[in-house]
């Protein structure tokens, strides 16, 4: 619904929640508990309102004149209706949890992680750290390295710690690489992880480290806040959905999400999956090497007196590939393999010292060992293999193989607690720990408030960040077949990733209405009666379905930029599908000033379009050039609601932050 | 091949440059183009090894192999610049008694003027 001005918005949502609020009990338990059951009741009827209409879509309304207009709106149409099924088991019993009472004795390290902000930021953060109540160490992780923030620290009584020399010339991963550095320097049992704007209240960990009574309890997130953002919320920043209804429905399947900051996690769990990742990452690796090695040979120009050697490499690799899927344990397998690489290089090695013995008779010179035992001969003869051994290059394997066969990652710490692989190191890290059999909690009170970024340019490359970084885990961990998950767990990531396929779906559902107005060419075979009818039950059910799982709060702008992003979304699939490299960019914490409408263009242009459309096909319909009045009152109200979803896009492109809330 | 590079230097004798590498990858192939680049025209032949930064059995194997061309034609084979791993290898395999070796080009070449005839 549209409103005029933000008062008459909140006053009927005000209106319409004391309306229902009336039937639902007051204790919030029972609050929460009964609240789950009016959206469970919902959810099955809109399941069973989807599938009498899905049934008609597919049976009996596509027009099959025009394929490439029907085609893809049923498949976007399908696309969210999978998306609905997700999201109901999502919240189908979301957990509600009340803080247990502190861990008095609990040891915790915190940590605050900053690359670039301004010092004066950071100091508020750290005063803010340096006074929370439980008993722990404050550091500061400075990724910058800045003289001014040591000093800062030092005049503040926190810890100062940076990046040490060994990190030149090694991969950095931004901040997961930064926490890591401080987890080896560090003792803590628990640590909580803030960022440089996260200014955090006195009792966070008071609230949250009894959670961790439970021994299974890797990790305890708490909501994201930020305090800079208006009450129109211009860049849909605060994430109460996701903070709230979303993570206690994770929850309740034990797969709440790390969200990279605000959360506690146990030293112990993440150390276990730091070990095990290396491990399991160095087999796979071997593993991959080792079975690419016969592939390679064959592509490789080996001389020809090398080939019976190499041949022999080869099939000892292939050995090697079978023993590894089949258990053996890798050093028993990689000591054969070695064993087999020293066997050939000796070969050739006692190969060319003959053609030099030959060669030396041959010119009546001594031989070097003519009057040396056979044995002897054969002793120095591995002494010489070691120095003058030929290069494993000539056998097909490749430098990065012999690495690995050293076990030289060319990372500076082996041991890595939060996962590196993935620009959204939080993610991947908490699938890993669900993966390891951990348990996570989600406690819902905002106890950090942040910064969140104030132009559209940052907006834009945080999210881009978060979608392509998603889709990253996704590509490199499919959460559907990754071992040591449970069936809801896997689909509690997946959903997430799931939901970041929506751009290509999202330009279907905004341009239809478009098509149909200005072609009066419809993707189905007619918009009146048995299509309306069903149709509209369905989709109002589906937002009654979420105007009670977000009750009391106000997700109108999420659901407003997960439509109006769609070219951010469509740009993370592309960028991660086309291999391109992706790289952890800070978002800044202070605001770049401008106005943005080059960064919306192709919004901008759908908006024209829409309106456009709607205008020339009432017009049409007006001056009698078309008799299709439904179908066109259909398609402007489509496209009304689509111009209204991509609205807030273009008002946030043109917003000024504090700057326009101060006028 | 830039792995090595022939500078004649008189009638019958020339310099020849080894660089990087000389082990079992490339070793058959720079044989086989020495020996025709050699055979029949040069007896005397300085071997300037100092770009040489590894070498291997196989790549021993050509330099006696070259030392057997040259000795065939009744002429002298010389190294020059040898150092680091080479150096190792050729005491530690005793080679270097089969070779006369000399810290550059230019001193190789002198030497080898007072002992060549004609050249």
């Amino acid at each position: 619904m549209e409103f005029a001005d933000l008062e008459t918005r909140a006053r009927w949502q005000r209106l319409v929640q004391t309306q229902f609020d009336r039937l639902l009990p007051r204790d919030r338990r029972s609050y929460h508990w009964a609240r789950a059951w009016i959206v469970r009741v919902i959810a099955v009827a809109n399941i069973t309102l989807g599938i009498n209409y899905f049934f008609y879509r597919y049976t009996a309304s596509i027009n099959v004149n025009a394929l490439w207009f029907a085609i893809p709106l049923l498949a976007a149409e399908t696309y969210s209706f999978i998306d609905t099924l997700l999201f109901i088991l999502m919240m189908w019993k979301p957990k509600y949890r009340e803080s247990p009472p502190p861990l008095p004795d609990a040891t915790v390290d915190v940590f605050i992680t900053t690359y670039a902000e301004p010092v004066e930021l950071v100091r508020e953060t750290a005063e803010a750290a340096v006074a929370i109540r439980h008993p722990h160490t404050t550091y500061v992780l400075d990724d910058g390295n800045r003289a001014e923030v040591r000093a800062m620290c030092a005049a503040l009584g926190c810890e100062y710690i940076t990046r040490g020399p060994e990190w030149e010339g090694r991969p950095r991963h931004a901040k997961a690489g930064n926490v890591n550095n401080a987890l080896n320097q560090t003792f803590g049992e628990f640590v909580l992880i803030l960022d440089a704007d996260q200014i955090p209240d006195p009792r966070i960990l008071d609230r949250t480290l009894g959670y961790f009574r439970d021994p299974e309890i890797a990790f305890v997130q708490t909501p994201q806040y930020f305090y800079n953002v208006p009450l129109d919320d211009p860049f849909g920043s605060q994430a109460p959905l996701f903070y709230g209804p979303i993570q206690q429905g994770k929850d309740g399947w034990n797969a709440a999400f790390f969200c990279g900051s605000n959360a506690v996690l146990r030293r112990e769990a993440l150390f276990q999956l730091g070990l095990i990742t290396y491990v399991t990452e160095l087999e796979r690796q071997i593993h991959t090497f080792i079975s690419q090695i016969p592939i390679q040979a064959t592509s490789r120009h080996i001389p020809r007196v090398y080939r019976k050697t190499a041949h022999e490499v080869t099939s000892a690799a292939e050995r090697a590939a079978d023993d590894l899927r089949n258990d053996v344990p890798l050093q028993q397998v990689l000591q054969t393999f070695n064993a087999a690489i020293r066997r050939a290089q000796r070969q050739i090695v006692a190969l060319d010292m003959a053609s030099i013995e030959q060669d030396l008779l041959d010119m009546d010179l001594p031989g070097q060992d003519e009057d040396a035992a056979e044995d002897d001969f054969e002793a120095r003869l591995d002494q010489l293999a070691e120095m003058i051994a030929p290069p494993p290059e000539v056998f097909g394997l490749s430098a990065d193989l012999l690495d690995v066969l050293k076990m030289d990652t060319h990372e500076v710490l082996d041991i890595q607690p939060l996962v590196t692989f993935s620009i959204t190191e939080d993610m991947a890290t908490s699938m890993r720990l669900h993966a390891l059999g951990w348990k996570s909690a989600f406690h819902h009170e905002i106890l950090a408030r942040g910064l969140a970024p104030e132009d559209l340019g940052s907006m834009l490359g945080q999210r881009l960040r978060w979608g392509a970084g998603t889709i990253q885990v996704l590509v490199k961990e499919n959460p559907l077949v990754k071992p040591g998950l449970g069936l809801a767990q896997r689909l509690q990531y997946f959903t997430t990733m799931y939901s970041y396929f929506s751009g290509f779906f999202a330009v279907v559902y905004l341009l239809a209405p478009v098509i149909y107005s200005l072609t009066g060419i419809s993707p189905v075979v007619s918009f009146s009666g048995d299509f309306l009818i069903r149709i509209i039950p369905y989709l109002l059910v589906n937002k009654l379905l979420f105007f009670f799982v977000a009750w009391k709060l106000d997700t109108s702008r999420g659901a407003q930029y997960s439509l109006a992003l769609f070219p951010l979304w469509i740009q993370a699939v592309l960028t991660v599908f086309s291999g391109e490299k992706l790289t952890f960019k800070v978002t800044p914490k202070t605001r770049q000033s401008g106005i943005y409408l080059n960064m919306v263009i192709p919004q901008l242009a759908i908006v024209i379009l829409l309106a456009f459309s709607s205008l020339y096909a009432l017009a049409s319909l007006g001056l009698g050039w078309r008799s299709d009045t439904v179908g066109v009152v259909v398609n402007v109200f489509w496209s009304l609601y689509n111009i209204r979803m991509l609205r807030v896009i273009l008002s946030a492109a043109v917003y000024q932050g504090e700057a326009q809330l101060a006028s | 091949m830039d792995n090595y590079e022939l500078i004649p230097r008189s009638e019958s004798a020339a310099v020849v440059i080894l660089r990087g590498r000389i082990d079992a990858a490339v070793a058959t192939e720079l044989k086989e183009a020495l020996r025709l680049a050699v055979s029949g025209r040069y007896r005397y032949l300085i071997l300037d090894l100092e770009p040489v930064t590894f070498i291997d059995s196989s790549g021993l194997s050509t330099l006696v192999a070259l030392l057997r061309l040259v000795r065939e034609q009744q002429g002298l084979l010389f190294l020059a610049g040898v150092k680091d791993q080479v150096q190792l290898v050729l005491t530690q395999t005793r080679l270097n008694q089969l070779f006369p070796t000399y810290p550059d080009v230019d001193t190789a070449f002198k030497h080898l003027a007072s002992q060549a005839n004609g050249l």
